[in-house]
């Protein structure tokens, strides 16, 4: 045991020297401990912190790279502050959300609705897909305000969020979403998607009332072709 | 509602005229022997119009099986490696006799594209999930290469999108088919009784990091859409050179591209596994971890919910008496129980997998390996990858898609995706 | 509620209610009481009914709503309808409606149909399948019909089916499919009601089909047919019973190899026994029904079946076959060498050295040795090195260069580098070198031996690049350098 502490802090070491071209076997005993501290909650939050530790600090983005990937594995309440600093940051938003799209704490999810605000395109369309994968409901709201956004790309997100999230705020937030052209057909697409989430828990009528607004002539064949498979469906359910 | 009219372009046209046209609508049009076909080719307005996406080593070969075909109009190809692209466009102008071939390197502008019916897709790993699913939104059909997801979540999503838009997605294993005859014919045709166990034989390994040093990229590869929806990392050779090496010397080799072998070649053997024992249409419920043991090395075993056990490089010695068969990589172990036999599935229409996949595009039927069966394998070497990256058993819940009560490995489930793209 | 109970209920209240008339102290509360159950009674019933009636009103939305579809212009919304066809609308009567639009739908509607009957497997659209096949001529409705009856038939469209077989090619293969899918225990006896008014070419056809159906209650009929005058159905009735025969029906084959024409028939004909035998679990008593059958042959029969014995191997068969070696009379000699030369493992690798040695005979020494070069390579327990060091000590006994081209070409089945590195130097002779380059690349095919060599099979591919003139070894070199797949042409069945 003294042998792998040793040899822990060797990796810890050469962790905050890494970069691209390094030797990664050199960061084998971090692996070894991630699986080792499996059921050993003290060890696995003493790890924890020193993999915090080594993102605070000025190491390269590679280093911080790995602590994410690792933190997406092990990490906790704990790593989310750190984590949410790097929201905003245009070279490590992502690996931030590696991390934070797999804490399952509230915090996490907190951290990600909180950067809604203060991220705008790209990084913007990241934070959005995160809250969806999540499922996270409690940002619904926030989520649905930016369907109205003038970059496409964040409309089609947050319509892509709403969608993956699937309740019924979420479905009336679609409904009465009024987004650009280039952001229509990935909201119909969501709605479907709400659709079918309300068939699946049984919830004929909300569906079908979906699939109806959705079968008109108005509306693209594919959408109509959804609407009508989606219609046939309900029809098929016993009630 | 009037299911009467259609929104797409060659389809008003051909209900409009009643002919064949496949360019711009002027007059006058001379109509050529090719628009009309023959008797090996049929007329233009019957054939599927295709076009591909990820055109290297494997993408390639579908090419030429596509390209082949006489109901078949290859029109399109999409690459990020201007190589790849360039040779892909001159083996279809060469086909076609013409300069006509659209060469792409976003595959959107390809899918955007109404007159394509299809596509095949044949990029790494990571983008497959993301592309099928907007082929079906874009109202297209689409022949997936294996391994046809990279993570757990993306499978539900894929069949989700397929369905939802009533579009053919095929997985793309022949070897499903094609290489396990040996024992499909026993296991279906009753002779080896109920089957009892499977072992897939020693394969791998599992993908790995990749850390390879940074190097110049070159000009004719661009680098953000290789990488897409993946980390981003700096460019080198090793990274997104190669196809099927797994010792470090290809995309293969690393986790934020592919599943390594475990997945690769795991897609073709546990495909012919669960094909040969019928257990296409089903998810294992867990993936029970065996550690090593002495001279027994550790081993993975997936059960099934009929009971079937499905084992992972299970040692020899551990191996049971009675009726089996050695297919080499794969053994079968039966009751010896004769049962009626049943006939198994095959492909339809002509043509191997490839065939199959267009048959089913004119016919809308479910293709030999719907895109669901393609998922079901996947699920069982993702839950196989978890099993050996814990190192420890996990349960599986095929109805929820989760790990119940395990959230260490649910959060293997899914990974979040590099800023501008999304999997919904 | 289930109405009957429901009126239960209904009966019990209304005894309660009597009981509490004839009890004046309670009669008003009671009443109350009594009242209000009624009522909740009848409101179960009339919900249950509503139910019903709505379940019903469903099920009628749906059928027209999918008879819309299938009857529309537009392929991608029948294919929606078409897939309620297939899973949805449970009913018979569901069945019926959908099977009944048959005559009225286009023909592409109607292959559309006719393939969802069938997936739905419900025999109620049976009847609409029998009169459109009456009525149509078109080749591709009528190939649809006939895929549909797989699922949808029953013992009496037997010989529709087999009458297609002699129909196009399409209605022929759909025939085929739809024969060997049919469930019911008559499609068998159906089958051979026909079988004898059929040509040879039907009847080949339909004893494939028999045996593909596992029908082991028709193998005294297919044993009848090796004995056929027309090699056709001989041929067919021995493959057949190679699928499915066991050590019972042995007895009964051994008519059938003597019957076969000496060449290709004879050889599928021994290989036919040899199946039936291995289907015995029991391994050291796989040659018995053979050896019994030989007993009464005459010597000419017994020669030829000591061949096939040969086949089967195992100790009893070796030594029957080496009394047979060791007889006086040439011709037995001669043909219990030809036995032992067609065993079916390398166990017998001793006795050919042996024996080659001691060969004088050109011809038996060349018999001998072609037998070394086939078992050598055999899969079997056997660790690689075995198979290649004995492959390489059969090289050494060729004088002849075809004989040494075949050690190249089986070296192949031995997947190991030290089989390339066997193989390298022949490429350089030009008599062994295109023969040698298709052992290496065959070698090259298997990923799991080629990627962890990559470096030795990269130098070897060159090798070959520069010196093959086959196009197909070429091809393949090309392709594995650069990691591609290559696939193999597909042989049929009957090839």
């Amino acid at each position: 045991m003294a042998d792998d502490a040793a040899k822990l802090d060797s990796a810890c070491e050469a962790l905050k020297a890494y970069n691209w071209g390094a030797d990664k076997n050199a960061l084998q005993p971090i692996e070894d401990a991630i699986v080792s501290t499996s059921s050993d909650a003290a060890a696995r939050a003493a790890l924890e912190a020193r993999l915090i530790a080594v993102l605070e600090s000025d190491v390269s983005r590679d280093a911080k790279d790995y602590v994410c990937r690792a933190l997406a594995v092990i990490g906790s309440t704990a790593s989310v502050p750190s984590l949410a600093t790097l929201l905003t940051k245009e070279e490590l938003s992502h690996m931030a959300r590696f991390a934070l799209e797999r804490i399952p704490s509230v915090q996490a999810a907190d951290a990600l609705r909180a950067a809604l605000a203060t991220v705008s395109g790209d990084l913007k369309v990241g934070v959005l897909s995160s809250l969806g994968n999540r499922g996270d409901a409690a940002s619904v709201t926030q989520i649905a305000a930016a369907l109205g956004d003038a970059d496409s790309k964040v409309a089609a997100a947050a319509a892509a969020a709403l969608g993956s999230i699937r309740t019924p705020e979420a479905a009336k937030a679609l409904a009465a979403a009024k987004p650009i052209a280039a952001a229509m057909s990935i909201v119909m697409d969501s709605r479907l998607a709400c659709a079918e989430a309300f068939l699946a828990q049984g919830k004929m009528e909300d569906a079908r009332a979906i699939y109806m607004l959705l079968v008109g002539e108005s509306n693209p064949k594919l959408i109509r072709l959804a609407a009508t498979r989606g219609i046939q469906t309900c029809l098929e359910q016993k009630r | 509602m009037n299911h009467g009219t259609s929104s797409t372009r060659r389809e008003f046209l051909k209900t409009a005229t009643g002919a064949a046209v496949t360019g711009v609508f002027a007059a006058p049009y001379i109509i050529t022997s090719k628009a009309l076909g023959d008797d090996t080719t049929p007329p233009a307005s019957d054939r599927i119009v295709m076009g591909g996406i990820g055109i290297g080593n494997q993408g390639g070969g579908d090419q030429g099986a596509f390209l082949g075909r006489g109901d078949v109009q290859y029109v399109a190809v999409c690459d990020v490696r201007k190589k790849w692209r360039d040779g892909a466009k001159d083996r279809v102008n060469g086909r076609n006799k013409n300069s006509d071939c659209a060469a792409y390197n976003d595959f959107r502008e390809l899918l955007a594209r109404d007159d394509i019916d299809a596509v095949h897709i044949g990029t790494p790993d990571h983008w497959h999930a993301i592309m099928v699913i907007e082929a079906c939104r874009a109202g297209k059909d689409a022949y997936c290469q294996k391994p046809e997801t990279l993570t757990l979540r993306e499978g539900p999503l894929m069949i989700a999108a397929a369905r939802r838009y009533s579009r053919i997605v095929s997985g793309g294993s022949q070897r499903v088919r094609e290489d396990f005859n040996n024992l499909v014919g026993p296991c279906w045709n009753g002779e080896l009784g109920a089957i009892k166990s499977v072992n897939v034989r020693d394969f791998g390994p599992l993908s790995q990091l990749c850390n390879l040093p940074a190097q110049e990229t070159p000009a004719d590869i661009d680098w953000e859409m290789w990488l897409g929806p993946a980390p981003w990392q700096p460019y080198n050779s090793g990274r997104c050179d190669g196809n099927f090496g797994t010792g470090g010397n290809s995309w293969r080799s690393y986790v934020d591209y592919s599943g390594g072998s475990l997945t690769d070649w795991g897609a073709h053997l546990f495909g012919g596994a669960t094909f040969a024992s019928d257990v296409c249409e089903l998810q294992p419920t867990a993936a029970v971890f065996h550690k090593a043991d002495g001279q027994l090395g550790a081993y993975v075993t997936l059960t099934y919910p009929n009971g079937l056990e499905i084992h992972h490089r299970r040692p020899d010695q551990l191996k049971p008496e009675g009726p089996q068969i050695d297919g080499g990589k794969i053994q079968i172990h039966g009751d010896g129980v004769k049962r009626d036999p049943k006939p198994a599935p095959g492909y339809k229409g002509g043509g191997g997998i490839h065939g199959d996949f267009i048959h089913c595009v004119k016919t809308r039927e479910k293709p030999f390996r719907d895109i669901e069966l393609g998922v079901n394998t996947m699920v069982a070497l993702h839950l196989l990858t978890i099993a050996y990256r814990l190192q420890r058993t996990v349960k599986w819940d095929a109805a929820t898609q989760q790990f119940p009560g395990d959230e260490e490995a649910g959060r293997m489930v899914d990974r979040a995706r590099r800023q501008p793209w999304f999997l919904s | 509620m289930p109405r009957t109970e429901a009126l239960e209920s209904v009966a019990l209240v209304t005894k309660v209610l009597a009981v509490v008339k004839r009890n004046s102290q309670y009669r008003l509360n009671c009443h109350r009481i009594v009242i209000a159950l009624v009522a909740i009674v009848l409101a179960i019933m009339l919900l249950d009914w509503r139910l019903a009636v709505a379940d019903d009103n469903q099920q009628d939305e749906l059928i027209k709503m999918v008879a819309d579809l299938i009857s529309g212009e537009d392929k991608d919304f029948r294919a929606v309808g078409f897939e309620s066809v297939r899973s949805g609308a449970k009913s018979a009567e569901a069945t019926r409606h959908f099977a009944a639009l048959l005559p009225k739908l286009s023909p592409e509607s109607q292959i559309g149909l006719l393939s969802a009957l069938a997936d739905r497997g419900d025999r109620e659209a049976r009847p609409a399948l029998i009169t459109l096949i009456s009525m149509t001529q078109n080749e591709a409705i009528r190939e649809a019909i006939l895929r549909a009856f797989g699922t949808l038939g029953e013992a009496a469209d037997v010989p529709v089916l087999v009458k297609s077989l002699s129909a196009s090619q399409r209605e022929r293969a759909a025939s085929h499919i739809s024969l060997k899918q049919l469930q019911g225990t008559e499609i068998a006896n159906a089958i051979l009601a026909v079988l004898p008014t059929c040509s040879a070419e039907l009847q080949s056809d339909l004893l494939e089909i028999l045996a593909d159906r596992r029908e082991t209650t028709t193998m005294p009929v297919m044993i009848q047919a090796a004995v056929n005058k027309d090699a056709i159905v001989r041929t067919a009735a021995m493959r057949a019973l190679s699928k499915i025969a066991g050590p019972e029906q042995v007895a009964g084959m051994v008519c059938g190899v003597l019957r076969a024409e000496t060449g290709r028939e004879r050889d599928e004909a021994e290989r036919a026994i040899v199946s039936a035998c291995l289907r015995n679990p029991d391994v050291t008593a796989r040659a018995a029904p053979l050896i019994q059958a030989m007993q009464g042959l005459a010597a000419a029969d017994a020669a030829v079946i000591v061949g096939t014995l040969g086949r089967v191997g195992g100790p009893d068969s070796l030594q029957i076959v080496e009394t047979w070696i060791k007889d006086s009379d040439a011709g037995k000699q001669q043909s219990g060498l030809r036995a032992l030369c067609n065993w079916p493992n390398a166990s017998i690798v001793p006795r050919l050295l042996e024996l080659f040695q001691q060969a004088d005979l050109p011809a038996t020494r060349a018999m001998l040795l072609a037998a070394l070069i086939r078992v050598a390579p055999l899969p079997d327990e056997r660790p690689n090195q075995e198979r290649l060091a004995l492959l390489e000590k059969t090289l050494l006994l060729c004088q002849e260069n075809d004989d040494r081209n075949r050690v190249i070409e089986r070296a192949r089945a031995i997947r190991t580098i030290e089989t390339l590195r066997f193989l390298l130097p022949f490429v350089e002779n030009p008599v062994t070198s295109e023969k040698a380059c298709g052992s290496i690349v065959e070698l090259a095919h298997h990923r799991d031996l080629r990627e962890p060599n990559k470096l030795e099979f990269d130098k070897a591919l060159d090798i070959v690049l520069a010196t093959s003139k086959n196009a197909e070894s070429l091809e393949r070199a090309k392709r594995y350098k650069i990691g591609q797949t290559w696939e193999r042409p597909k042989v049929t069945s009957k090839q």
